[in-house]
């Protein structure tokens, strides 16, 4: 309808957009609350040290020192599983920015010049498809050596695909555009086209990818350390934690809860994060506005 | 009271908007159909009147709402109706023909199954179902219906699938057919074929039409009565020869004199330019691009063959012809969105080298586009000052002061106040984006300006001021243009020298009155029986 009043020039941020959608606002401030929290506990104002072990407190159910308990160690659970959120949003975020960065930069690229350089991105995305994600971390991260950051390039490199073939498809479309073809026609050079005409109008589908993307991450990273090949130990992390927990399930429950739990909260929060901000930045849904 | 197909009763109704805002779409209409008559509901984007066709088939979207007033289908009320009851009245008595062919059929269903699913639908058995399609096929011009039957929508093409959905739409033989801008998105050629079939049919089954169009002298052509929107209210309705001979409403009189198959004169002076010197030249340009498919292999189309045309200084050269002509292949080449595999370009007596990056980009400064869609043609994250002066950066012309004065002096070259360089695209409409990629386009200073399509996507009014805009800039900055469009009669007036091509070859050329009153070929003859013609008396 092109009688309807446009929209005010000054629209609210994203983030305020975010903060007053129901669903994006709580997974928001829980998301700040657990980050804070593990900064905190990391510089020891809270909790204990999460590798401290006292032997005296072995096996503990929950109580008024020890929140979440302790494990066979002695350890506290409660300051375990906050940095281990924390670590665990290092590295999925490390791994995440890899992924983005590369694999719009592939999207790009590859979508906008085509011949060789497309032939050559689509057939290693398609080849790096092929293998499951699971899988082909667990590959890279048993040939690179083992610290929190080679985790985190596995992980990146396992998510590069998603991201070129995300933006490869809108790119395709954006280089048949009149604005590019009018740019083009003033004598523009390619390299500023993709920059300035291309890259700022897929830089909203690369940030909704991100957000989901975070999810899949931590879920990955659980995984790999799950089996042994996440950060070593006795660094605190939310997979090796529930790996150690398999056999003391049926005499000390909480030491399997409480890491599972918060992996739960952690995952559930960044894809209702990436829900409203895909609400908020998707074309069709702000189609309706306009 | 049954003598009426269709009666509509001081209807309004309303969208419900984001943020409770709340837009009245039709407001107070009353119109009324008497069986095996046409009525036309004329009307820009944004008028209202496919929300109105879309209320007689009870199909608005969720957050439209009717919100008074009666809608009568041969006297029966159905405004009120709950959708289970309304689902048996569609097809049987309202068909509908929608206006894109190309999403409007299943891709993996058979013609002929998707004509009988509008009869099964309504209790009819298969196997009549089937001898009914074939019948519907022949009617609808449709040869070798029984072949016809098994194929898919893709084995059609648009005006045969436009053909298919307008069988599917009088399956149940309806008293009254809603065609939604039935062949808006055909070629102008098969527009004419199209619309001749639906009449004839509709004419055999005595069903009355309410054809929804944007184009007043389509609405004059094809309708006993044709009815002007504007706003969301009827402003003049009446019998299509008063209408067109006697207008009343001051908007009536604007799209008439707007309409540019109604206006047969030229808005250009004709004399000018037959001695300037040419500005560029264009000689045995061709360009063969190879597809690939799956079931045809690698094969290769011709879109240009041995093209040679020259644009005098000032003038507009105009390039007509369908979709697949060439004719936007030679205007890419101009842009330097494309290389010719052979031929020349000899720009104010000069050779280009378009190899040579240097030689090339002295050549872009000189001529500029303007494109068709207005909503594609600005990026949406500029700014419209951005926009203007980009080209401007682009050559290092003037600092950040002499490129913000340059953009006021552009804006206020296409009548556009300057406080809007600060807003977006989303916020402007689209005549008002149609100027500023005008205003882009002359930032350089270019001495060419290649138009392609560039007002095809307007609403008449818009179209006409924005060609008013383009005579008057030709004027005054000496300007000359390529036109590109299929429209003939928009060509008439703007043109000075026409080029009709067809299959990447030049057919026929000549001053628009010579291709008007002495037309050659029978391609061009069918070109100018597109342009609709008033009934007379």
């Amino acid at each position: 309808m092109q009688s309807v009043a446009p929209e005010k020039a000054k629209s609210p941020s994203v983030f305020a957009r975010i903060l007053r959608s129901w669903t994006g606002g709580t997974s928001l401030i829980v998301l700040a609350a657990l980050l804070v929290l593990s900064i905190l506990v990391n510089l020891g104002v809270v909790g204990f040290d999460p590798i401290a072990q006292t032997p005296a407190d072995r096996l503990l159910a929950p109580n008024g020192t020890y929140w979440f308990g302790t494990d066979q160690f002695g350890r506290d659970i409660f300051s375990r599983v906050i940095s281990g959120v924390g670590s665990s949003a290092l590295i999925s975020g490390v791994a995440v920015t890899i992924a983005a960065l590369f694999g719009t930069l592939l999207g790009l690229v590859g979508g906008f010049y085509r011949g060789v350089i497309d032939v050559f991105g689509s057939g290693l995305t398609n080849v790096l498809f092929a293998f499951p994600p699971l899988l082909l971390a667990l590959t890279l991260a048993s040939v690179l050596d083992r610290n929190w950051f080679t985790v985190a390039v596995a992980i990146g490199i396992v998510y590069i695909p998603i991201f070129a073939r995300v933006t490869r498809g809108p790119v395709l479309s954006l280089r048949e555009i009149e604005f590019v073809k009018a740019a083009k026609s003033t004598g523009m050079a390619s390299i500023g086209i993709m920059f300035k005409h291309v890259l700022p109008n897929i830089y909203s589908i690369a940030i909704i990818q991100i957000a989901l993307s975070l999810s899949w991450a931590v879920l990955t990273e659980a995984a790999l350390s799950f089996l042994g090949l996440g950060s070593p130990p006795p660094a605190p992390s939310l997979g090796s934690m529930i790996y150690e927990a398999r056999t003391l399930v049926l005499i000390a429950p909480w030491t399997l809860w409480a890491p599972g739990a918060v992996i739960v909260v952690f995952v559930v929060c960044l894809n209702l994060l990436g829900d409203s901000l895909r609400d908020i930045l998707d074309p069709r849904s702000k189609e309706v506005n306009s | 009271m049954s003598e009426l197909a269709l009666e509509i009763r001081d209807l309004s109704i309303s969208y419900l908007l984001p943020g409770d805002d709340i837009f009245e779409a039709v407001k107070n209409v009353s119109l009324s159909i008497p069986i095996g008559s046409t009525l036309a509901l004329v009307g820009e984007s944004g008028s209202g009147k496919s929300t109105l066709a879309a209320a007689v088939n009870l199909l608005l979207p969720s957050n439209g709402r009717i919100d008074s007033g009666r809608i009568m289908l041969e006297g029966r009320e159905i405004q009120a109706l709950p959708q289970a009851q309304m689902r048996a009245i569609r097809g049987k008595h309202v068909g509908l023909v929608p206006q894109d062919p190309m999403s409007n059929l299943n891709p993996m269903m058979t013609i002929g199954d998707q004509i009988a699913e509008a009869l099964t639908a309504h209790g009819e058995s298969k196997r009549n179902a089937r001898t009914r399609v074939l019948e519907l096929l022949e009617l609808v011009g449709i040869s070798n219906g029984a072949d016809r039957y098994s194929q898919f929508p893709h084995e059609f093409s648009g005006g045969m699938r436009q053909r298919v959905l307008i069988a599917m739409g009088m399956a149940c033989q309806p008293k009254l057919l809603v065609a939604d801008e039935p062949t808006s998105a055909l070629d102008v050629s098969v527009q004419r074929k199209v619309l001749d079939q639906l009449e004839d049919m509709a004419q055999k089954m005595g069903t009355a039409v309410l054809l929804i169009t944007h184009d007043i002298a389509l609405a004059a052509e094809r309708a006993d009565q044709v009815a002007v929107m504007y706003g969301g209210e009827i402003v003049e309705a009446g019998p299509s020869v008063q209408l067109l001979n006697d207008p009343q409403h001051q908007y009536t009189k604007r799209l008439l004199a707007a309409a540019p198959s109604l206006v047969d004169e030229s808005i250009v002076a004709s004399s000018k330019g037959s001695d300037e010197p040419p500005i560029i030249s264009v000689h045995n340009l061709q360009k063969t691009f190879s597809l690939r498919s799956a079931a045809a292999g690698s094969r290769s189309i011709q879109a240009l063959g041995n093209v040679s045309f020259e644009i005098r200084r000032g003038t507009t050269l105009s390039l007509v012809g369908e979709s697949g002509s060439g004719k936007s292949t030679a205007a890419n080449i101009l842009l330097g969105l494309e290389t010719p595999d052979q031929g020349e370009i000899i720009f104010e007596s000069d050779r280009l080298n378009l190899k040579s990056r240097k030689s090339a980009k002295t050549f872009r400064r000189q001529v500029q586009p303007v494109f068709q869609n207005p909503f594609a043609s600005l990026d949406p994250r500029y700014s419209v000052g951005e926009s203007i002066i980009e080209p401007l950066k682009v050559h290092g012309i003037g600092g950040r002061e002499q490129q913000l004065a340059r953009s006021r002096e552009l804006m206020d070259a296409v009548a556009l106040p300057s406080s809007l360089l600060s807003r977006y695209p989303h916020e402007l409409s689209g005549g008002q984006r149609q100027r500023i990629a005008i205003a882009r386009a002359l930032s350089l200073s270019p001495s060419l300006i290649v138009l392609d399509e560039a007002v095809s996507a307007l609403d008449v009014i818009v179209q006409k001021q924005i060609l008013d805009l383009l005579v008057e800039l030709q004027a005054e900055l000496n300007l000359s243009y390529l036109f590109i469009s299929h429209d003939l009669a928009v060509v008439r007036m703007i043109s000075h020298y026409v080029h009709v091509m067809q299959a990447g070859k030049i057919l026929e050329s000549g001053t628009p009155q010579q291709i008007f009153q002495n037309p050659k070929t029978d391609y061009t003859k069918q070109l100018l029986s597109a342009i609709p013609k008033p009934r007379q008396g």
